[in-house]
């Protein structure tokens, strides 16, 4: 699944340590997501779009 | 929206309740295999050497069996207290090892069609600890690169 998290992560100015800390998961779990080698689950990808205030279809796209 | 997200990496310690509670979880269940392992092989020395005597064979013999209960409460402490990206890591590599372990042990059950002894018990343990560990150390590398 292709994400758009590095780039809302480098728009908010977040490191990936505080962007994982912001969603109680691991730096690794964020840049698995980022590198679109792990996709994340239901209720993770909805905090992200939470987070970041967009619906996750604006944030993570099929391949 | 922007001023409610701008947070550096300055302003996230690693050291957040969050964090030391998976820290936590893992340096037990990890302190526990070590404790596990300790016991299996003092058990093991003492038994064969005869240092206590028979009447305390059977106790002493076991407790490994009963600390390894312990030992997998831990583990699975850790399964469900670590965050889901290092869950799908330990599952992918539960599964890759088990095979692994699986395929060690058919090799050896075909071989000893052909008179080769096959593994004791003590054998299968150091078999799938190491396969576990391989399966780990395999998806560990996989998902980083």
């Amino acid at each position: 699944m292709k994400s758009r998290l590095k780039v809302l992560r480098a728009e908010h100015d977040l490191s990936q340590a505080a962007l994982a800390e912001k969603l109680e998961v691991s730096r690794q779990t964020i840049n698995a997501i980022e590198k679109e080698k792990y996709d994340p689950s239901l209720p993770l990808a909805f905090k992200i779009g939470r987070l970041f205030g967009m619906p996750i279809e604006d944030i993570f796209m099929e391949d | 929206m922007k001023d409610t997200l701008k947070h550096t990496a300055e302003e996230h310690p690693a050291s957040s309740p969050h964090r030391s509670k998976e820290t936590k979880v893992t340096v037990r269940s990890a302190a526990w295999c070590l404790i596990w392992a300790i016991s299996l092989t003092l058990t093991e020395i003492v038994i064969s050497n005869q240092l206590i005597p028979e009447s305390l064979f059977w106790p002493v013999a076991l407790f490994p069996a009963v600390l390894s209960v312990w030992m997998f409460y831990q583990y699975y402490l850790f399964y469900v207290g670590v965050d889901e990206f290092v869950r799908k890591i330990q599952s992918d590599g539960l599964i890759i090892g088990f095979g692994l372990g699986m395929f060690i042990l058919i090799i050896f059950s075909c071989l000893s069609s052909l008179g080769i002894p096959g593994p004791n018990a003590s054998d299968m343990l150091v078999v799938f600890a190491l396969c576990y560990v391989v399966g780990q150390l395999s998806r560990t590398l996989s998902y980083s690169r």
